[in-house]
C-alpha cells in the first residue's frame, strides 16, 4: 500500500480572471459573483478589523463590490482584480471609519450590541482583549498594522497605499507592535 | 526570533470570519443592476435578505449548480481520528469525520460547485493539508488545499 493519497475529483476549470472580468462587463452576474466570492471573506476580514463592527463591515465590503463592478470600465488587467478592488475597500473603510467616529460623539463608544458579537466566533477574552487593543490604536497606524500583519504585504506596497514613508512606517509599526504586546501581556503564558 | 505573544496576535488577526455561502452571488447581482442610488439598494438588500435569498436560491437551483459528490481520502496509517475542515463546514474538526479502512480514511460529501479551501485534521491537533491537491496560500496560518468542483 502506497503512501501516496488518492483524491477523488470532480475535473473542474474555473474560468481565468480575465475572461471572468470581460464576462462581467457584458453584466454577467454570475461572472461578477465569482471574483466577488474569491475576495469576499479576505475583504470581510479586513474591514473588521479595521471598523470592529460586523454590520458596518459587511456594508463596507457590500459597497465596495458594487463600486468595483461600476469602475470596471476602468480596471485594467495589469493589477489582479482582488489588488485593484482592495483599494476601493481600504477608501470605503476610510470613510466609515470617519462617519463611526462622527456618531460616536453622539451615541455610547462602539460596544457591539449582544446579537450582533464582534467576528470572529466564538468570543473570548483573548479575543476581545485582541479587538479592544486594536479598536484603541489611531486609525492610520491600525490600517498599516492590518495591511502589514493581516494583508502581509511589503512596507513598499504599504508605503504606496497608506502615502506613509517606508522608515516611519518601520518605526511606527514598531512601536504599535510594542504597545499591543504590553496591552496583551497578560496573556502570554495562557 | 519572533516572540510567540505577536505570532499568537497575527494568527488572531489572521483568523478568517464566517460569511454566508453565495454571498457574493448576491451582492453580484445588485451590482450588475442598472444604476440606482447606492444607499437605497444596500437598506433594500439588507431588508429584503430573507425573501432575497430565497427566491434567488429557488431561481438558481438548475441542476447545474445543485451539489455534487466529493470524495476526500487521507492515508494516515497510525492515526486514531481524521476529520475534513473546510469552508463548507466552518473548519469545525466536530462536523465531518472520516472513516478508515486499514489506515485510509475517507469521506464523502455535497460540495456546492465552485472553489472550496479544506484541510484535514490529525487526532485534533495536527492539520494537514491535502497532500496532492493544490496549495492554497495562508488560510489562517494552517496549511490548506483548494479543490474546485464542477459546476457547468
Amino acid at each position: 500500500m502506497g503512501a501516496q493519497p488518492i483524491l477523488v475529483v470532480m475535473p473542474a476549470a474555473e474560468p481565468p480572471e480575465h475572461e471572468l472580468v470581460a464576462l462581467a462587463r457584458t453584466g454577467d452576474a454570475r461572472a461578477y459573483g465569482v471574483l466577488v466570492e474569491r475576495s469576499y471573506a479576505r475583504f470581510l476580514r479586513f474591514a473588521l478589523r479595521m471598523l470592529g463592527d460586523r454590520r458596518d463591515a459587511e456594508e463596507v465590503v457590500q459597497d465596495t463590490f458594487v463600486r468595483a463592478y461600476r469602475a470596471l470600465d476602468r480596471y485594467e488587467d495589469r493589477d489582479r482584480f482582488s489588488a485593484w478592488a482592495f483599494r476601493i475597500l481600504l477608501n470605503q473603510c476610510r470613510t466609515a471609519y470617519g462617519k463611526q467616529r462622527t456618531q460616536a460623539r453622539y451615541f455610547v463608544a462602539s460596544a457591539a450590541p449582544p446579537e450582533t458579537p464582534v467576528d470572529p466566533a466564538p468570543e473570548s477574552v483573548w479575543s476581545r482583549d485582541v479587538a479592544q487593543a486594536l479598536a484603541d490604536l489611531p486609525a492610520d497606524i491600525r490600517e498599516a498594522l492590518l495591511l502589514k500583519y493581516i494583508e502581509e504585504m511589503s512596507y513598499e506596497e504599504i508605503a504606496d497605499l497608506t502615502g506613509i514613508g517606508v522608515s516611519a512606517l518601520k518605526m511606527r509599526l514598531k512601536r504599535a507592535r510594542e504597545k499591543l504586546q504590553i496591552r496583551l501581556e497578560r496573556h502570554r503564558h495562557g | 526570533m519572533v516572540d510567540p505573544l505577536w505570532q499568537r496576535v497575527e494568527r488572531e488577526l489572521q483568523r478568517t470570519p464566517t460569511h454566508r455561502t453565495g454571498i457574493g452571488y448576491d451582492i453580484a447581482r445588485i451590482a450588475v443592476q442598472p444604476r440606482r442610488r447606492l444607499r437605497l439598494a444596500v437598506r433594500a438588500f439588507a431588508a429584503a435578505a430573507t425573501v432575497a435569498a430565497l427566491f434567488f436560491a429557488a431561481r438558481a437551483a438548475r441542476p447545474a449548480d445543485s451539489p455534487r459528490p466529493v470524495q476526500f481520502v487521507l492515508v494516515a496509517e497510525r492515526a486514531e481520528r481524521v476529520a475534513l475542515v473546510g469552508d463548507f463546514n466552518d473548519w469545525d474538526p466536530r462536523a465531518t469525520p472520516l472513516e478508515s479502512r486499514d489506515g485510509i480514511w475517507t469521506v464523502e460529501l455535497p460540495l456546492a460547485a465552485g472553489r472550496h479551501t479544506y484541510a484535514f485534521v490529525v487526532d485534533n491537533e495536527t492539520w494537514v493539508a491535502d497532500p496532492s491537491a493544490p496549495r492554497e496560500s495562508a488560510a489562517f496560518d494552517a496549511p490548506a488545499s483548494v479543490i474546485l468542483v464542477n459546476g457547468t
